[in-house]
């Protein structure tokens, strides 16, 4: 069912947008990713964990900029510092001293790592990872989850076309937690491979999330060890989220290589990779460079974040707040016979339905939720911040019984 | 994509001479039923025509008893279908594109039985028919969308299993159903499984995915490509359900299907 007249400036806005830019809107925010009619296209302003789309509509906010908001948006903590660092220039000719501020405190933070250098978005970030991995290793081939998202570059299997096959030739994919299946590939391909690519916990769209097994880091570790590969944790949604020292702390892991990025500054444009010993002195001699990659705000930001998500309680606080989500969403659903199930570490969850594994109920649900004032995306995992409280919850709560009852009668 | 039959690789080739024989056996008995001059022609007596070409899967029609049945990729034909009275025999892939193409050329009429006749008589104008049916404004809407939907889904069906090219992205796609439908017009089944598309008539119930036209008309603008999909999406012309990734990735293959609609015959780009 659409809602054209309550997003009508959106679907304005799309029209023109679909003149002069391909798909009007592209990647990951094109409506066909949403539910199309039902979501907003365009947002105006947000504060906090509320944000007002281009129609004025007011929304509970659990996609937090895909995972960038960690503490709110429009938060004075942060982007105070940040507009004071841009009145004295942001992108200068050489690094501001900022840039080893924020090393120092990454390095120091993060559990294992020993150097950091700094980027735009994630894809820069495991792409450089995957670089520093083949120069290390003087191996070609990259190992990930099938189904698990590094990023939106051709090596990573983001665009399948046959023209760049070739980019993506060397890369190769398994079952998520199926350790016979790792162990298989690295004994197939023993020699070739340079490292294996891991996300703290499984979060593909479209499917529920998945926890580690007790014994897959062990198992990546020991593989990589005889192998000689890299084990790179690509914690560039979990960043923050999921343990203050680093995702890979919560479930044991020992990576060589870290890719951070998304909550690291709270929506300003900063990723991170960070590596151990073992791999300072390859990216001691790797040309790593970008024309905004020094950019001196974001890493403002960035230190002013991590102060802000202390304060404001940090991992324990999103935890109970996203445990208090799971809890209510799962019993609304159950009140009235829907197998509503939240899967994912508390701060990031993901509903889906039991008695529907092709998503219709979970796009039903998505745009009752959207036409009751909560943006809560239907294919991709969501995100807790530290700007909701427990009203907040509870209100998502109150809207989502009033949503699966709508739904459970055919009425939304 | 090579834009000039002529010098489209020999895959290429055979690949879009299957889509013609595919969308050509089934527009035919669409505009059979369509058309009331054309299904007396089709009635005049029972006949059974093939298509082919070699190293290439036959396509057929079959008319009995008031009844036009099409098939092709290869499918048998379908139950209760009359041997063939007329092969409609191409020399290759490159000949049988062409000429289904309006390109001019003819192939050999094989003739086994006595309904030949009446099937050439039958065939030569509802091939020529269904052309000047798109082309015409006063073909009503749910019948441009319905022949423009079949032919969409046929030559899906065709490209899927004979372009290599496919082969990687369609690795990526989850196999299942969908259901394309346009309110008051048409609506067509189709079930992915590997690299294999099949139609699926009636569409299923209970669909992995569904495309949904808001009407005839935003049917055709997308399936004539004077609307993106994904720009007909955001503005709500056509909706999308279900298992989002089966419908996107069968997209992928309409885009390739696009590609060889656009190619010409004669060394000038349609």
């Amino acid at each position: 069912m659409s809602d054209t007249g309550r997003l009508s400036r959106s679907l304005e806005i799309f029209e023109r947008a679909a003149k002069v830019i391909p798909g009007g809107i592209y990647g990951s925010k094109a409506p066909g990713f949403l539910v199309p009619g039902s979501y907003p296209y365009y947002i105006e302003s947000a504060k906090g964990c509320r944000m007002r789309d281009a129609d004025g509509n007011e929304y509970i906010d659990y996609l937090c900029g895909y995972g960038s908001q960690i503490v709110g948006y429009g938060n004075e903590r942060v982007d105070g510092p940040a507009c004071e660092r841009a009145s004295r220039g942001d992108l200068l000719d050489q690094p501001a001293p900022v840039m080893v501020d924020l090393a120092e405190r990454l390095v120091g933070g993060v559990e294992g790592a020993s150097w950091a250098v700094f980027m735009k978005n994630g894809t820069d970030a495991t792409t450089l990872a995957y670089s520093l991995a083949r120069v290390r290793t003087e191996k070609p081939i990259a190992i990930m989850a099938s189904g698990a998202y590094h990023g939106a570059a051709n090596w990573c299997g983001a665009n399948p076309f046959a023209a760049l096959a070739a980019d993506s030739a060397s890369v190769l994919s398994f079952r998520y937690n199926d350790l016979a299946g790792l162990e298989r590939l690295f004994a197939e391909k023993r020699g070739r491979i340079a490292c294996l690519f891991l996300t703290p916990y499984h979060h593909p769209t479209f499917r529920p999330q998945e926890m580690p097994d007790p014994a897959l880091y062990e198992t990546a570790r020991r593989l990589c060890d005889s192998e000689g590969a890299l084990l790179v944790m690509d914690d560039i949604r979990g960043n923050f989220r999921l343990h203050p020292r680093g995702s890979h702390v919560r479930f044991g892991a020992k990576p060589d290589l870290w890719c951070m990025g998304k909550a690291m500054a709270n929506g300003y444009p900063i990723s991170a990779l960070l590596g151990g010993d073992g791999t300072r002195g390859t990216a001691n001699s790797f040309f790593i460079t970008g024309t905004y990659w020094m950019s001196a705000v974001p890493m403002v930001a960035a230190m002013a974040t991590m102060d802000e998500m202390e304060r404001l309680g940090g991992v324990p606080r999103l935890e109970r707040l996203g445990l208090l989500l799971k809890e209510g969403l799962e019993s609304a659903g159950k009140e009235v016979g829907f197998g509503a199930r939240v899967s994912g570490p508390p701060a990031i969850p993901f509903l889906t339905f039991d008695e529907d594994p092709d998503l219709y109920l979970n796009q039903r649900f998505g745009a009752a939720m959207a036409r009751r004032g909560v943006f809560m995306h239907p294919h991709h995992n969501w995100f807790i911040s530290l700007a909701h409280d427990e009203d907040d919850i509870a209100q998502t709560i109150g809207r989502s019984r009033e949503a699966f009852a709508a739904m459970a009668s055919g009425a939304e | 994509m090579e834009k000039n039959l002529d010098r489209l690789s020999r895959a290429d080739a055979a690949t879009l001479a299957r889509v013609r024989f595919a969308t050509t056996v089934r527009l035919v008995a669409l505009a059979a039923e369509a058309e009331p001059g054309l299904r007396a022609k089709a009635s005049a007596r029972p006949f059974s025509l093939v298509l082919s070409a070699p190293g290439l899967p036959s396509a057929g029609i079959c008319s009995r008893r008031g009844a036009i049945t099409s098939w092709a990729g290869g499918a048998k034909a379908p139950a209760g279908a009359l041997p063939p009275s007329l092969v409609l025999r191409f020399t290759s892939s490159r000949a049988a594109a062409r000429t289904l193409g309006g390109g001019g050329g003819a192939p050999l009429p094989l003739f086994f039985g006595p309904g030949a006749v009446s099937a050439l008589a039958f065939f030569r104008p509802a091939a020529a028919r269904v052309p000047a049916m798109l082309r015409d404004p006063a073909t009503e809407a749910a019948l441009k969308a319905r022949l423009l939907g079949e032919a969409a889904m046929r030559g899906l069906a065709e490209v899927a299993v004979s372009d290599a090219s496919l082969a990687e992205r369609l690795a990526h796609v989850p196999d299942g159903s969908v259901a394309v439908e346009a309110a008051g017009a048409f609506s067509i089944g189709i079930a992915k499984s590997g690299r294999r598309i099949e139609i699926l008539d009636p569409a299923p119930a209970t669909p992995s995915a569904r495309l949904t036209f808001r009407d005839a008309a935003g049917a055709i603008a997308v399936f004539t490509g004077s609307r993106a999909a994904v720009v007909a999406l955001g503005a709500g012309e056509v909706a999308v359900g279900g298992l989002l990734p089966l419908v996107q990735g069968l997209f992928a293959v309409l885009d390739r299907l696009g590609e060889y609609m656009a190619v010409g015959n004669e060394g000038v780009a349609r």
